[in-house]
């Protein structure tokens, strides 16, 4: 354990229908003939399966009909498979949901980590860069398909404290904020820019991070 | 740059030691997301297969076959669902596997002096830093650079280089025809050419070093070009005008494709001397060379 290890998110239940009744589909809000297969997941880590979500629409003709976080966060889970976020994938076929989970997961073990902050791993924080936009993300952010985008979460005031500081350090501008409290009780923003501009503003983002968590009340 | 990375360069610039990437535990996974869970296998019946079979019909199915007719590529295959199906997917395999095979094929020792070439070797000591030194192919080691100076005649007209290049197949199917029949038709022409030389790993670039070395006035070099699928034996020429150091690709000229199957080598060295014949009246190669009047 150790300052910067990344904490790898855990899947906690999956389900594939293969067919989904069209009035449930439409009491979440999407089309049940137009997308009658669907993935559910969940995960002890919200935004990392926002962007694996993200990265499931660019691996296979999937689209994120649902994705909501839960109060209070994995640490108060109503039960061990519910983590804090159910994510629900939709599309034509069953063999394309396969492909957006394994896709999802396959990002959730190599890329979308949350990191520590300090030496007991306490504190926790997302410093998180997505090279290129899939299709659910670029529409939440309001950005194009393929554009780059600093994903930043963290606990509320070195969320605030943070995006300030990555905000400085480079050619960015922010296209979403999510101030305190999100459900999980968190804070942050979406960045974009040009790559390298994101990826200075996301480091400069962990080094305040990092750096509140070993002074916290020094001002 | 991957986030991950990115963290680990700011725990360097911070002085942290490196730390161990937890995994996640493969138990926790759900059966049927773990990758050593048993596929499941869905049996098309009724009208899902019906739909498969009626996707297959084709608007003009004469025009689809002279497509496919009129190339080695894959055309029309057909697709499951978003994916290749498994012939086609076994196509690809095998013919990726012949490029392959010819980019791994290397020339026996001995051979070039067995075609009456002087043997020369680049600054490259081991196929397997052939691919990945393409500066060292393009010089000439210091024994070669010396029997160069001893060996090979100078200041003639044309000078001859093969190479092995990217595909050592290509060059020993068709260099010795082409030489045969180049050599011919220069001497018809009365055209002084060197000693041909053939040079192991070899880049195209070699043609200067070489050419430049013996005072050529127009360079020719033969090497294996970069296979593609399913074809492993095609050649390259290369022309060059005053061929030295400073030569770049845009003044270069070539004839690609040479192989039973596209230019046969017999033709691709009596077209070379055409060419020669055009870089010589014109004294340019390259961009600059105006070639209509070369069937």
């Amino acid at each position: 354990m150790a300052i910067l290890d990344p904490l790898v998110p855990k899947i906690k239940a999956a389900r594939i229908i293969p067919r989904v009744d069209p009035a449930l589909a439409q009491a979440y809000g999407f089309d049940g003939e137009r997308y009658p297969a669907v993935g559910l997941i969940t995960c002890d880590m919200d935004d990392p399966l926002y962007a694996a979500l993200d990265e499931a629409t660019k691996n296979a003709p999937v689209d994120v009909v649902f994705a909501r976080s839960f109060y209070a966060g994995s640490g108060h889970a109503s039960g061990p498979t519910s983590g804090e976020i159910l994510g629900i994938l939709a599309g034509a076929d069953p063999e394309d949901i396969r492909r957006g989970m394994t896709s999802c997961i396959d990002y959730l073990e190599r890329v979308a980590h949350f990191y520590q902050a300090d030496d007991a791993g306490d504190v926790a924080f997302f410093p998180h860069v997505i090279s290129s936009l899939g299709h659910y993300l670029s529409q939440e952010a309001g950005l194009e398909v393929g554009d780059a985008m600093a994903y930043l979460i963290a606990t509320p005031l070195e969320a605030v404290y943070g995006v300030d500081a990555a905000l400085k350090a480079a050619d960015v501008r922010l296209v979403k904020n999510f101030p305190p409290p999100t459900e999980t009780n968190y804070a942050g923003a979406y960045l974009t820019g040009g790559l390298d501009d994101c990826e200075a503003a996301a480091q400069a983002f962990a080094a305040e991070v990092v750096e509140i968590a070993g002074n916290p009340a020094v001002y | 740059m991957p986030t991950s990375r990115l963290m680990r360069e700011l725990r360097l610039r911070r002085g942290a030691p490196r730390g161990r990437v937890p995994q996640c535990p493969p138990e926790l996974l759900p059966p049927r997301l773990r990758h050593d869970a048993p596929p499941r296998r869905p049996v098309l019946r009724g009208a899902l297969r019906l739909k498969r079979a009626a996707e297959q019909k084709f608007a003009n199915p004469e025009l689809l076959a002279r497509l496919q007719n009129a190339t080695p590529a894959s055309v029309g295959v057909g697709r499951t669902g978003f994916r290749y199906r498994t012939k086609t997917l076994l196509k690809f395999l095998t013919r990726f596997a012949v490029a392959k095979a010819a980019v791994e094929s290397q020339v026996p020792e001995g051979w070039g002096e067995a075609q009456g070439w002087l043997a020369l070797k680049s600054q490259i000591e081991s196929p397997e830093q052939f691919l990945l030194r393409p500066d060292l192919g393009r010089q000439l080691n210091d024994a070669s650079m010396d029997l160069v100076r001893e060996r090979c005649k100078r200041d003639n007209t044309v000078q001859i280089v093969v190479g092995d290049g990217l595909s050592a197949n290509a060059v020993m199917l068709n260099a010795p025809t082409m030489v045969a029949s180049l050599t011919r038709a220069l001497d018809n022409a009365g055209i002084s050419y060197g000693t041909t030389v053939f040079v192991r790993y070899c880049r195209s670039k070699q043609i200067d070093v070489i050419g430049q070395e013996v005072g050529a006035r127009v360079g020719i070099i033969l090497v294996g070009e970069r296979p593609g699928l399913g074809t492993g034996d095609g050649m390259s020429a290369y022309f060059v005008w005053q061929p030295a150091d400073e030569r770049i690709d845009a003044e270069k000229q070539a004839i690609s494709n040479i192989h039973q199957r596209g230019l046969p080598p017999e033709e691709a060295g009596v077209q070379a001397v055409r060419v020669i014949q055009a870089i010589l009246d014109q004294q340019t190669s390259g961009v600059k060379l105006n070639l209509e009047h070369i069937s």
